[in-house]
């Protein structure tokens, strides 16, 4: 049952990896329209599609994973789930009117659109993550207001924020921003600490245990930092395994807990006849997903006409 | 305090609704895309290529918009219903899991067909990109309706220890794939799912043909657009009288109060009549043709055959009677759909030109019309006719249901969107086309 839940993860990570660049995108729409709109547009297109059935993958492949826990996830988190869902909704239509019946103002208008839209399920889906973990604004299977608006969820919200402005910065090699990616990361990795230390002991624990793997990690980000400074193609993948890495280790220290710890995932796990095939399963499907993509990537964007 | 089950049902029937819609279309038209480009390569003939070209851009805007409904369904099964997915997750959600891989296969291909238009130096290459398509849009369907299918004749657990005990046992995850009703909804829906998309399409076109200019470049467009919507429609309501006969035949064996409901019969009945028509008005059937011995005969293959009753099972697990007039309406409505591909056919082999016949075209916009109002009347039939439950004879939608208070302001919000949304998608429809004009594609 290890093999369901490290499935899980790497579900998630890839989910989040995908969507941090596009809420680095959506970011990077509302600072500098005009001098990036060209490139960030050919990545999001077509990726968003992909992106969101990501979304719609990792909420499966939860469900699948840990059945009993969608009494909970539903009943919960239900308000947090159809704000996702209706921002979901505004940013794909906003994305495929801007693609199609745009030019000047009205694709501005749009992508303007679609980039709040991104930036509103971030902040709505960090919330959501953050108090599943830590529980804040958790009481009596109801969420109160303070679930979002809670100092530990915003360090979070803007923490992720800088470092996804940073990555998004990388990958699509903006040169004249190669200082800013290195503070943004910085002090978005330095902010990600207060959320972290707040949020629960038995994630402290996790720290304390997987430490070498934690700076493994910040290594790694220094290193790709450094190859984007002098200018090596190679950092915009690297930044992208990054991601993929760092999110994978995130769940890695905080599993097997939910709600500040009050929810042992090991109890909700599905029982092993379902298991097994839902883990083949999902693995076949994550696996098509990792050779696919990066040759969709290639084929669009070396051969992209102005549809 | 508002009663929260009335609003998980109406969010969800109003969802499923709207998406069913969007769904068929989106199954639909990539078989009219690569018919459109395999006639074109194997002709040469360049409109064929412009149809296809043009035809996949409504798909990408269909694929986009009815992307974000799905998600937005499949957000309402885990927010509306928490304690049906806890039992399907356990047994049956590897449906829905191979779905998003279909789902998947679909959206990675149809980004290499959109995007890679020009990049294939072979066109049948180009073209084999439309079959994943194809099957991932086909596939997803099917998935879904395995689900549903087991919603109607659960399998895969010991059904009664669930009872009993409340706790799940014997769970055979595959079993799902196999169901008593498993295959029967599959083919019913895939069918009336390309009937009912391509027809969308064609009324479409005839409503184009019928404002164009005759003898023009533009007519000819819509025209050879519109054979090739017709023949797959045709080839479809075959298959969709053909499994729906089947699916009648099964829900007489497998969910007798679902028939009965349907039927409109109150007692069990050997030389049972079809009833045309008809209201439960006081408990009794009135204002009804019946056709003697029919409905044993078509049932049971004999007019000695026994149909079953409402009155032999409580009256709370009755479903709505409701669902009589619209089983009707929905028969009523194959008929007249059958009976304008006759009338097509005939012409053919009379005319050999029909849809050159103003009033055919006229009649082909209602045909469109009518087949999404005989979808609908399909699907609710389907799932008027299963309650009170969720899982038939397991879970009732009661006992599934979230009875939070958001959701009352949620589904009012959520069905003001969808109200906004839909209509919304075809004037940005209108607007692509309208800023493409056809005349210089066409050039």
């Amino acid at each position: 049952m290890d093999f369901l839940y490290a499935i899980n993860h790497l579900v998630f990570s890839a989910f989040m990896t995908l969507f941090i660049l596009e809420f680095g995108v959506a970011c990077l729409l509302l600072i500098d329209y005009d001098g990036l709109k060209d490139k960030l547009r050919s990545y999001i297109n077509p990726i968003w599609g992909i992106t969101g059935t990501f979304a719609v993958f990792y909420l499966l492949s939860t469900a699948v994973t840990y059945p009993a826990l969608m009494g909970i996830v539903g009943n919960v988190f239900i308000v947090p789930l159809f704000v996702v869902a209706f921002f979901i909704l505004l940013r794909n239509a906003f994305m495929a009117y801007s693609e199609y019946i745009g030019g000047g103002k009205n694709e501005k208008l749009y992508l303007r659109f679609f980039s709040i839209s991104t930036i509103v399920i971030a902040f709505v889906l960090m919330s959501t993550f953050a108090t599943a973990i830590s529980e804040v604004g958790y009481s009596n299977l109801q969420l109160d207001l303070s679930f979002m608006a809670n100092p530990y969820n915003i360090s979070l919200f803007i923490s992720i924020a800088l470092i996804a402005i940073a990555a998004s910065v990388l990958y699509f090699d903006i040169r004249k921003s190669e200082k800013f990616e290195l503070l943004a990361a910085a002090i978005g990795l330095a902010l990600l600490i207060i959320p972290t230390a707040v949020f629960a002991g038995y994630m402290r624990q996790g720290i304390v245990s997987y430490w070498y793997l934690i700076v493994a990690d910040i290594v790694f980000l220094a290193v790709i930092a450094t190859l984007g400074y002098f200018d090596k193609k190679i950092a915009g993948p690297l930044v992208m395994l990054w991601l993929f890495l760092s999110v994978n280790l995130f769940c890695l220290v905080q599993y097997p807990y939910l709600l500040g710890g009050k929810i042992n995932l090991v109890d909700y796990l599905v029982n092993p006849a379902t298991g097994f095939y839902d883990g083949i399963v999902t693995a076949v499907i994550f696996a098509l997903l990792v050779v696919s993509l990066p040759i969709l990537m290639k084929f669009v964007y070396a051969n992209r006409r102005g549809y | 305090m508002f009663d929260p089950v009335i609003f998980d049902r109406a969010l969800i029937g109003f969802s499923l609704a709207v998406h069913i819609i969007l769904a068929v279309m989106g199954i639909a038209i990539p078989v009219i895309v690569s018919a459109a480009e395999f006639i074109g390569i194997r002709t040469g003939n360049q409109i064929y290529e412009t149809i296809a070209k043009r035809i996949s851009v409504a798909l990408v805007i269909f694929f986009a918009v009815g992307t974000a409904s799905g998600m937005l369904v499949a957000v309402e099964l885990f927010a509306l219903w928490p304690s049906f997915m806890v039992l399907v997750g356990q047994v049956a959600l590897l449906t829905v899991l191979i779905e998003v891989g279909f789902f998947f296969l679909e959206a990675v291909f149809l980004a290499i067909y959109i995007y890679g238009w020009d990049s294939f130096k072979n066109r049948y290459a180009h073209w084999a990109m439309s079959i994943p398509v194809i099957i991932g849009a086909g596939g997803s369907a099917m998935m879904i309706t395995m689900l549903n299918a087991f919603m109607n004749t659960p399998v895969g657990f010991n059904i009664q220890n669930y009872l009993a005990t409340g706790t799940l046992s014997g769970i055979n995850p595959l079993a799902v794939f196999n169901g008593p009703s498993t295959w029967v909804e599959v083919s019913h829906v895939l069918s009336t799912s390309y009937f009912t998309g391509a027809m969308i399409v064609a009324a479409y076109l005839a409503y184009r043909m019928l404002r164009a200019k005759r003898d023009s470049k533009v007519y000819e467009y819509h025209a050879k657009a519109l054979r090739i919507a017709l023949a797959i429609s045709a080839i479809a309501i075959i298959f969709t009288i053909y499994t729906g006969i089947n699916s009648i035949t099964a829900m007489y064996a497998q969910q007798p109060e679902k028939y009965a409901a349907m039927e409109a019969d109150l007692i069990p009945q050997s030389h049972a009549p079809e009833y045309i028509g008809g209201l439960y008005i006081n408990g009794t059937l009135q204002y009804y043709i019946p056709i003697p011995d029919m409905q044993s005969v078509l049932a049971t293959g004999s007019p000695n055959g026994t149909v079953p009753g409402l009155s032999s099972y409580p009256q709370s697990t009755w479903p709505p009677l409701i669902i009589h007039p619209l089983f009707d309406l929905m028969v009523i409505l194959g008929f007249a759909l059958g009976g304008f591909f006759a009338l097509v056919a005939i012409l053919y082999l009379l005319r050999r030109t029909p849809l050159k016949v103003r009033p055919i075209l006229w009649l082909t916009l209602v045909a469109g019309s009518l087949s999404v109002l005989l979808l609908e009347a399909g699907w609710i039939v389907d799932e008027l006719g299963r309650q009170p439950w969720i899982i038939y004879g397991v879970m009732t939608v009661n006992q599934a249901a979230n009875y939070s208070q958001s959701v009352v302001p949620i589904t009012i919000v959520l069905m003001a969107v969808y109200i906004i949304v839909v209509p919304f998608t075809l004037y940005v429809l209108k607007k692509v086309f309208d800023g493409r004009p056809l005349e210089k594609e066409l050039r």
